[in-house]
């Protein structure tokens, strides 16, 4: 007797191949919502002049980096580049959950599905980092735009490995929206440099590193390779959890 | 085992190569046909049904040596008997031997022959082949199965399976699914597996398929599987062509061995002019042929239907039966697991799930089905 | 009414039987209280509450900030999936001739229960930093956010799609009340009266810093309910006949 179906070794044309297809399909899946579209349109430029507009009533704190405008511009910014891709990769995961069970019994190497997903996740980062900086551009001058843009696209990268992570394991709507919108804003108020944080545990946030690698972009400054290195390591983290949660999680039902 | 045709019974004896390769296919190499298996497996049931598909009539006479007709008459509705090396080798040979005297056609060459006859004591000369010795005596099946009715080997065995829904909570009430169900389903069989709602019968499918781990027993295949869910598990927004080649990949099927299953499967249960159309566009009876035909897609060895009729109409419930006379004649198993069973004929056999356990009711008849005065 | 306290009831044990999910009801309002009154620094600010201007510790200001948003976060999801859920559900229910009102009362009542508990998870972690003045005002200004967030998350969730609902969750709260409801604001920005967390804002922080508590606020934001519960009334109604 012989082990179930799917589990003959791939060669890699064919994973690249099935890579390609399955893309393909979470691509089409997604796009073929309109509203999922129009959001991520919409949405940030909506976020970063709101956020914007009503951070000018506060005063000029000492602690604050930048004017209350520019800061509040600044928070939305990354926010909306943030968890637009966050709520996707939830909800990418939740919806198709059932149907990658199957396809994954089908002998769809589950890495390979995770990948076609993560992609999607990459795709609406991309383009929400460049709506979302073309809105802030709009307000502020950034310096360095190619730097700005590209610490985007890693908080849309890392948040949208969150909220992947976040659907595998609690894969229900409800619940992961609330997980992730109770992070999203915990980890956004306190990496906004709106209110001042003293503690150090603050840094542990996943938002904290890109925050500052995006302050130094905006001024046009260096990066700081420690804040580099922080940002980057905690994409490999979730990147690896991520996909582990979604390997050993995806058809075994996860948490009910 | 797969059938062997009757015309080959007091023949010869044939001897078909699969080798390690790209799983599943034929291949046409130096001109000779072989099939493929998984390397890491011995020669499968369906590398050596197909490698025996592409031997014809001619190629049992062989004038020149080596030589196969790529073309090949498959599924003929014989039963023969053979057997094949159980080894674990990169490329399982298989010796076919058929029963009745041979012929006096001896070995034209050496190794590369694709016709090798087997001596009467049994030896074989190539030391490639292993297992049970060719026993070509007249009166002897030496097949692993000699019961009348369709032949052929377990393609799925369930035994001892237990499930229970715990809860975490400690004044939970646990409800215990299966306890200990057992079945096995041979080749070509049409097994229907009746139980009442509640029963654990999408538990039983689940763990039959693999989409579920039960907390004991086993379960064991010796070919490809298709599952047919009771929920369309499909992807909404994608087409129905879309959705077939997606499917098509997670089978490892090339372009081209899609379409030609998915334009057969289209054609067969008539939704061919929906090709185009999503998923969530679909009427809930098209939706479930796009789900079956996603599962018959890969030609499983094995067809495991959780409550198919469901949005059937009249025409597609006789196609579909139409399907599953092909499908056995084919070799497949088909497994249609149901709350309800009419037409009790149409099954080998029948199991009731019950208190977590499956008892053979052919005989008798499903108590359900007796209750409701349905024969 | 019998028909909507059924519905009332088997939405609940719905809920009730997820374990996980009362886990996070509790949970989440916690951590979220916890890490901001953490976080902030002893300093003493100088708030600006019915009127007058009183010194407050920042810890204390924060945990009246967002214990009313806790509660508007859950409520908010709650309201949005609620619907969702409950919508297909409930055609079948109402062509069996349950009514609409009916029916929106029983999902309705599902969701004050969630914003209930969630306001008094969040006010009971508050209370380790802080007691507000007038506990039980407070708590019915936090259950105030809870119901106008869970009103608006069904409507948008009714009208658009539960992505679009999750968005607008996740930056409307924050931007509402940590934003424009912030005391630390010198100015109040022209629309933030307008924002759903206004009343209950003020209603909280008069109930946590000062002796006496304005009604009129709780009125003021009880009218602002019902206004935003009609509309979601009217789009489920609509929702239901369009199936």
């Amino acid at each position: 007797m012989s082990d179930a179906p799917g589990t003959a070794r791939p060669t890699v044309g064919a994973n690249a191949r099935r890579l390609e297809v399955g893309l393909a399909a979470a691509l089409r899946e997604f796009v073929r919502e309109p509203v999922n579209l129009a959001l991520l349109v919409v949405l940030p430029p909506l976020v970063v002049v709101s956020y914007g507009s009503i951070m000018s009533s506060f005063p000029r704190l000492p602690y604050m980096s930048g004017s209350p405008e520019t800061l509040g511009a600044v928070a939305g910014t990354l926010f909306v580049a943030g968890f637009l891709p966050g709520v996707i990769g939830l909800f990418q995961v939740i919806s198709a959950r059932n149907a990658d069970a199957r396809l994954s019994l089908a002998g769809f190497p589950r890495a390979t599905l995770f990948g076609a997903r993560l992609l999607t996740v990459l795709a609406a980062s991309l383009l929400t980092a460049g709506v979302s900086l073309a809105a802030l551009a709009t307000r502020t001058d950034v310096a360095s735009l190619p730097a700005a843009f590209g610490v985007l696209v890693l908080v849309g990268v890392l948040y949208g490995l969150v909220g992947m992570l976040v659907g595998t394991v609690l894969p229900r709507e409800l619940e992961g929206s609330l997980v992730l919108i109770f992070l999203a804003d915990v980890d956004e108020a306190l990496a906004s440099g709106i209110v001042r944080t003293d503690a150090a545990f603050t840094k542990l946030f996943p938002l904290h590193y890109p925050h500052e690698l995006f302050g130094a972009a905006v001024d046009g400054r260096e990066f700081a390779t420690s804040d580099a290195a922080a940002a980057g390591a905690y994409v490999v983290v979730l990147g690896v959890a991520a996909l582990a949660a979604y390997a050993t999680l995806t058809g075994e039902g996860g948490l009910r | 085992m797969p059938n062997i045709p009757n015309s080959w019974i007091g023949r010869s004896t044939a001897r078909v190569t699969a080798d390690g390769g790209e799983p599943g296919g034929l291949d046409e190499r130096d001109g000779r046909t072989s099939a493929h298996s998984d390397p890491e497996r011995a020669a499968s049931d369906e590398a050596v049904a197909a490698a025996v598909a592409a031997v014809t009539e001619d190629d049992l006479d062989p004038a020149e040596s080596g030589s196969f007709a790529l073309s090949g008459e498959s599924g003929t509705d014989a039963h023969g008997r053979g057997e094949s090396d159980g080894g674990d080798r990169a490329d399982g040979t298989v010796v076919v031997t058929s029963s009745g005297t041979t012929d006096d056609r001896t070995d034209v060459g050496g190794e590369d022959d694709p016709l090798e006859t087997v001596d009467d004591s049994g030896s074989d000369v190539d030391e490639r082949t292993s297992g049970p010795a060719a026993d070509s005596g007249p009166d002897d099946h030496s097949g692993p199965h000699d019961d009348s009715g369709p032949d052929g080997g377990v393609v799925l065995r369930a035994e001892g399976l237990e499930k229970t829904y715990g809860s975490r909570l400690p004044f939970g009430r646990a409800v215990e699914v299966l306890d200990g169900a057992s079945v096995e389903i041979r080749a070509g069989e049409v097994v229907g597996i009746v139980g009442e709602n509640g029963s654990g019968k999408s538990t039983l499918m689940k763990a039959l398929v693999g989409a579920l781990d039960p907390d004991a027993g086993t379960v064991e295949t010796s070919g490809r599987v298709g599952w047919c869910p009771q929920e369309e598990l499909l992807y909404d927004r994608l087409t129905v062509r879309e959705t077939f080649r997606l499917f098509g990949e997670a089978y490892d099927m090339d372009g081209d061995e899609v379409t030609e299953a998915r334009d057969r499967l289209a054609d067969r249960l008539d939704f061919a002019e929906f090709l185009d159309y999503r998923v969530d566009q679909l009427s809930g009876g098209n939706r479930q042929k796009v789900n079956l035909s996603v599962a018959l897609l890969h030609d499983p060895d094995v067809l495991l239907l959780d409550e198919p009729y469901t949005g059937f109409d009249w025409d597609t419930y006789l196609a579909f039966w139409d399907l599953t006379a092909e499908l056995r004649e084919r070799g497949t198993a088909v497994a249609i697991i149901s709350h309800l069973i009419n037409e009790q004929e149409r099954f080998d056999r029948i199991f009731e799930l019950a208190d977590g356990r499956l008892s053979d009711v052919t005989e008798e008849g499903s108590s359900q089905a007796s209750d409701a005065g349905v024969r | 009414m019998s028909s909507a306290r059924t519905t009332f009831e088997m939405g609940l044990r719905e809920y009730v039987r997820t374990p996980v999910l009362l886990a996070l009801l509790v949970f989440l309002p916690a951590y979220f209280i916890a890490v901001f009154t953490r976080v902030m620094p002893e300093q003493t600010v100088p708030v600006a509450v019915a009127g007058e201007t009183v010194p407050v510790g920042m810890k204390a200001v924060v945990a009246a900030l967002m214990t009313p948003m806790a509660a508007a976060l859950v409520g908010g999801i709650a309201g949005l999936f609620l619907m969702r859920s409950a919508r297909e559900a409930d055609t079948r229910l109402s062509i069996v001739g349950a009514s609409v009102p009916e029916l929106l009362a029983a999902r309705g009542g599902v969701l004050t229960v969630a914003a209930v508990v969630a306001s008094l998870v969040a006010t009971a972690v508050m209370t380790v930093t802080y007691v507000p003045e007038h506990l039980e005002w407070f708590v019915a200004a936090t259950v105030l956010a809870g119901l106008l967030y869970g009103s608006l998350g069904a409507l948008v969730g009714l009208v658009f799609n539960r992505l679009a609902g999750v968005y607008v969750l996740m930056f409307g709260p924050l931007l509402d009340i940590f934003l424009a409801q912030n005391p630390l604001s010198t100015e109040t920005h022209a629309v933030a009266p307008y924002l759903p967390g206004h009343y209950p804002t003020e209603l909280a922080f008069d109930a946590a810093f000062t002796a006496s508590v304005d009604p009129a606020t709780l009125l003021w934001g009880i009218a602002y309910l019902v206004g935003v519960a009609a509309l979601t009334g009217l789009a489920f109604r609509r929702a239901l006949q369009v199936g």
